[in-house]
């Protein structure tokens, strides 16, 4: 009987062992995500994935983000601005055609503008569109927007994800099976798992060196990294855990990639809720945190320290990482001043991401440091919305703000973290009516160092891209100017 | 026997709306707008209305409930909020990846229960006995996701025997598909084989004493053909109910392994749509799971009744 | 009664019984040391001191990523481990056991009926998504873990209880009770509840084991307790991407459970074959 037992265990274990492995093609790219798109319409929702598996591979739009952040021209190939800086006329390109093979005309364009800034407009960026007044066929490849007002940002506005354009006859299918006018175009998604692109070989611009890009998306980091380790996926360009890049480090078949991101990550505070309705104990918090323990702790040493809410690798950036420097004895003596009272527990809600949670335990454990007594509670997303962003019921919240150059947020009165500085809004008013671009180097500084005196959050530090690569991939984005994985200028090397 | 079956469809009827209600109840309580998660923090009040209405959620509560039990009656279980495809597809897409999952790790917890019941069964009181007893109390005791760390650790990290996880889906070929349920398989069937060999064993146990199992010895079978011949059929009653609930329980209770091995099955469907606040998709999903559980509750109950003449007063 | 000497009545329970005990009741007395003394404070965090492996004279069981001694951690895991599970399952006794009696005593009524199909359908809920939408609504914390696991006690113990009341209810005692004019609460609390007693205990084992796993497992989906307060599951959760280069830190508290359940387990099934002489004969 015994024998018969080891037989059936050894039969099993050879009936799984030797189910084999098969490869895929040469041509061909898997990238990692970490966080599956909810759908594929980058014109409907907010979520980064959408962005990060269309942006430029599938959907373009007048212009684009290039890697180093600038602004290039896309489906226009050019356009002229009037003196009065209202109206745009764009020309676009003539042998542009969506993947079904229609022509994209002017025609689209309008289109596509005017949906995004309709009344039942469910643009995320709605903001992007607000300034146009009207757009105008010309011909069938020339535009003119009229704007309302003059608009310094808005060839910028035209380069983001949400702003792309679509054809009206592929509206409904935009979620699922999306229609573009990118080098690569739709083939199948299999949900839960991955999204396959394949390559367009009627696109318009330059060729791209790719037959086939997949992305598949792992939310388990450990999962993620057997997967790496396993050949599996070729690039994860948001690796989930810094913990694991030193070993992906060390291992020559990897390259480990460490650009900047646009995401400042901060001990946002709610400025109308005792005890940090009050400037000397907002004063008191940024001189307890410990910013390089957190980026040690929480990121294993990955990112930027700053001191305010800018990204450092913007050339307006000012370091004033000195005004909240970590000195835990000139805190105790703030509190004291303020006259906190132990008893009134103070809330620290932390969304998903672990440089939240992770961040979010280091920094409790820095302020109970100097007496605060502070409570933990993780949420989820949909909870993080609603307690804390719409309900404005909290008292520290720990989050990484990744729009590029958005400082703009602090003059909005209601914002969650509720910053009412009419000193402030008054400069962002200043700054939207300025062209020169010295003198709106000029306001962004004062802006910076505004909201740094004021003690409006805890800077934390600058989100770091961290990812991980196969060695012999070449092309793929360092910095993360947008949330994008383009994928046109990738080559595999031999 | 008629008015006992009427009366068993009445409380069937009963317990599906029933549960209807407390599920959309539930959901309905769970905060969070799925239209402000899907439009982000940069998004206008006027947009999240937008979207709102665009999914139906400003209709009244009742209306929505009523439109939610008639649809699924008719087969349609709605749109997903955030895929916007119909939900009864993604159940579909789900289910093909649950479902192998399922019978996979029931069959692993088979092939390795019923030996090992038997033998111990046989051997009652001995030392294999005692060892296949204290190995099932051991695989009681081990969390399954802790057991499946440890698999990935051995297996995909070290080994690199298979993928830590991922499926490449059905049309990759059946191998590969299979390969990428493997470890997760193991991980589900060890409680459950567990569990699964104790049943078998006591159940064993229990019909020897029974009378007809004293003939048999009384006519010189052997302790091993007795089991194998007479008491194995009858212990196979209580040992299929477990295997019945352990079946309903696979098909959602794999939600932590499938997050362990990224799997897209119907486990980290539910997990997902509740983060995402795609309540329609948890509605669904649950209420089918719910129904599965009362209808297979019920089928038994009629099955015991065309077993056991005695139950039919 | 008093003829039975103490050393005869430990001898009837299994050896195996004993070994679970002292390690039940080792673990209890841990758990009780970690709420005035562990050997560091798990709320102050030393992150230099990092991820420090096993068998250090300082830290027995190693540091975590944070700098934090994991054996202060387990200690204090055991804790909420054992608050929980046994919280879970007194919830599960408190509604469960009344229930049982309640349709026990009116067997054949609708209310026995209504009773027995309301645990049917409580059972036809899948639990861990009942957790999950039960934490999403009323936010991850201690008490809404307890209340999840304990929610799925009350079936078990009702149904559990009916059977073994239902038994009891037909015995020639009871009939002569009710003869003396009591009533049905006082039959119960006076004559059926000693009399299934036996039987509730060894359930009520068995649901803390298996309370302690699903602690493990809602904390592990990051459902539990909230930090600083410190749980097993939540400690494998963190840990988990660190397996590949800091595997003590899943050894530890994925041991800890294993042993805690293991133990508690066999000292069921040892208290079992005791105060089931019927099944003494067949379990090991």
């Amino acid at each position: 009987m015994l024998k018969k037992i080891t037989e059936y265990f050894a039969a099993v274990l050879i009936l799984i062992l030797t189910i084999g492995t098969s490869s895929a093609a040469d041509k061909s790219i898997t990238i990692g995500m970490q966080l599956e798109p909810p759908n594929l319409n980058p014109t409907g929702g907010a979520a980064a994935a959408i962005d990060e598996v269309v942006y430029a591979n599938l959907f373009e739009g007048l212009t684009r983000f290039k890697s180093d952040g600038s602004v290039a021209p896309a489906l226009a190939k050019s356009w002229t601005i009037s003196a009065n800086g209202l109206e745009y006329t764009f020309n676009l390109n003539d042998t542009v055609t969506f993947h079904d093979g229609t022509p994209m005309t002017a025609k689209d364009v309008k289109f596509s503008l005017d949906r995004a800034r309709s009344e039942d407009s469910t643009n995320a960026q709605k903001a992007l569109f607000v300034d146009i007044d009207t757009v105008k066929i010309i011909d069938a490849l020339t535009v003119i927007v009229t704007l309302k007002a003059p608009n310094g940002n808005f060839i910028t506005n035209m380069a983001w994800g949400d702003a792309i354009i679509v054809s009206e006859n592929s509206i409904s299918s935009l979620e699922t099976a999306p229609i573009g006018t990118g080098p690569f175009k739709f083939s199948k998604w299999v949900k839960g798992d991955r999204v396959e692109l394949i390559k367009n070989e009627t696109y318009w611009g330059d060729q791209i060196s790719l037959d086939r890009a997949i992305f598949k998306f792992i939310s388990d980091p450990t999962a993620a990294f057997a997967a790496v380790m396993a050949g599996d996926i070729d690039a994860f360009p948001v690796f989930p855990a810094p913990e694991n890049l030193s070993q992906f480090a060390s291992d020559p078949r990897f390259s480990v990639i460490v650009g900047s991101t646009e995401g400042e990550t901060i001990l946002s505070t709610n400025n109308k809720q005792p005890p940090f309705d009050s400037l000397t104990m907002r004063k008191a918090l940024a001189h307890a945190i410990n910013r390089q323990e957190i980026i040690d702790g929480a990121m294993f040493g990955f990112g930027t320290p700053i001191g305010t809410h800018f990204a450092p690798h913007n050339p307006d950036y000012i370091n004033l990482t000195s005004n909240s420097e970590y000195n835990p004895e000139l805190s105790k003596q703030l509190i004291k001043e303020a006259g906190y009272d132990k008893n009134n527990a103070i809330t620290l809600k932390l969304p998903p991401p672990s440089y939240a949670r992770r961040g979010g335990e280091i920094v409790a454990s820095q302020l109970r440091n100097v007496g605060l007594n502070v409570k933990i509670s993780n949420l989820e997303w949909a909870q993080w919305l609603e307690q804390v962003f719409k309900g404005k019921d909290y008292n520290l919240t720990i989050v990484s703000h990744t729009e590029p150059a958005d400082i703009n947020i602090y003059a909005r009165p209601n914002y969650y973290f509720q910053y009412d500085s009419k000193r402030f809004q008054e400069l962002m008013r200043e700054l939207s009516e300025t062209t020169d671009p010295k003198k709106r180097s000029e306001i962004l500084k004062k802006a910076q160092t505004m909201i740094s005196e004021d003690y409006v959050n805890g800077y934390l530090f600058q989100l770091a891209k961290t990812g991980v690569a196969n060695a012999k991939i070449n092309g793929l984005w360092k910095n993360s100017p947008t949330q994008a994985n383009d994928l046109t200028g990738v080559i595999w090397s031999d | 026997m008629l008015s006992y079956l009427w009366a068993r469809l009445f409380t069937l009827f009963v317990s599906l709306v029933l549960s209807s209600l407390i599920i959309f109840i539930l959901i309905e309580a769970v905060p969070g707008d799925p239209a402000s998660f899907m439009l982000g923090i940069n998004a206008t009040d006027e947009t999240i209305e937008a979207l709102r209405k665009e999914l139906g959620l400003e209709e009244k509560i009742l209306n929505r409930y009523f439109n939610w039990l008639i649809g699924m009656l008719s087969g349609d279980f709605g749109v997903s909020y955030t895929y916007r495809v119909p939900v009864q597809d993604l159940i579909l897409e789900r289910l093909i990846v649950s479902l192998p999952l399922t019978i996979l790790s029931l069959t692993l917890a088979i092939f390795i229960a019923f030996p090992a019941g038997m033998i111990a069964a046989q051997f009652q009181g001995k030392k294999i006995d005692f060892s296949i007893m204290a190995a099932s109390q051991v695989g009681i005791a081990i969390p399954n996701f802790w057991f499946a760390m440890i698999l990935v650790l051995i297996f995909a990290i070290h080994l690199r025997w298979f993928s830590a996880g991922g499926f490449y889906g059905w049309d990759s070929g059946i191998v590969l598909g299979l390969k990428s349920l493997t470890l997760p398989a193991i991980s589900l069937a060890l409680p459950q084989a567990s569990i699964l060999s104790r049943v078998i064993r006591s159940s064993i146990l229990n019909t020897l004493t029974e009378d007809y199992i004293r003939t048999a010895r009384a006519k010189g079978l052997s302790q091993r053909k007795i089991i194998s011949k007479h008491a194995f059929k009858n212990a196979l009653i209580p040992v299929l109910t477990i295997l019945g609930l352990q079946f309903s329980f696979l098909l959602a209770g794999a939600i932590i392994i499938e997050n362990v091995f990224f799997l897209p099955g119907l486990g980290r469907l539910i997990f997902q749509a509740i983060t995402q606040r795609d309540l329609i998709v948890v509605e669904s999903v649950v209420m089918l799971l719910v129904f599965s559980v009362i209808l297979v509750n019920f089928i038994v109950d009629l099955l015991y009744l065309i077993v056991d003449p005695r139950l039919r007063k | 009664m008093k003829n039975i000497s103490l050393t005869k009545k430990i001898k009837q329970f299994p050896y195996i019984f004993w070994f679970g005990l002292i390690i039940t009741i080792f673990i209890f007395f841990v758990s009780f040391i970690s709420i005035i003394w562990t050997p560091y404070d798990i709320t102050v965090l030393n992150i230099q001191d990092k991820l420090i492996p096993p068998g250090n004279t300082l830290h027995l069981l190693g540091t975590d990523h944070f700098g934090r001694d994991i054996a202060s951690m387990i200690m204090l895991g055991a804790k909420t481990s054992l608050l929980v599970a046994f919280t879970a399952t007194f919830l599960g006794i408190v509604l469960g056991v009344p229930l049982g009696l309640v349709a026990a005593s009116r067997a054949g009524d609708p209310l026995d009926d209504i009773i027995m199909r309301g645990n049917d359908l409580i059972f036809a809920f899948p639990a861990l998504v009942i957790a999950i939408l039960i934490t999403a609504i009323l936010g991850p914390s201690i008490t809404n873990a307890i209340i999840a696991i304990g929610i799925f006690n009350i079936p078990v113990f009702a149904r559990i209880t009916r059977g073994a009341a239902l038994s009891v209810f037909t015995l020639d005692f009871i009939l002569a009770a009710r003869v003396c004019g009591k009533n049905h609460i006082q039959i119960c609390i006076e004559h059926v509840l000693p009399n299934i007693m036996s039987i509730l205990i060894v359930q009520s084992t068995i649901q803390f084991s298996l309370g302690i796993l699903a602690e493990s497992g809602l904390s592990y989906v990051g459902l539990g307790t909230q930090p600083p307060m410190a749980s097993w599951g939540r400690m494998l959760a963190d840990s988990q991407t660190m397996i590949s280069f800091a595997p003590h830190l899943a050894l530890a508290p994925g041991i800890s459970i294993i042993v805690t359940v293991l133990a508690i387990n066999i000292m069921g099934d040892g208290l079992r074959d005791y105060l089931d002489p019927k099944l003494r004969k067949k379990s090991a």
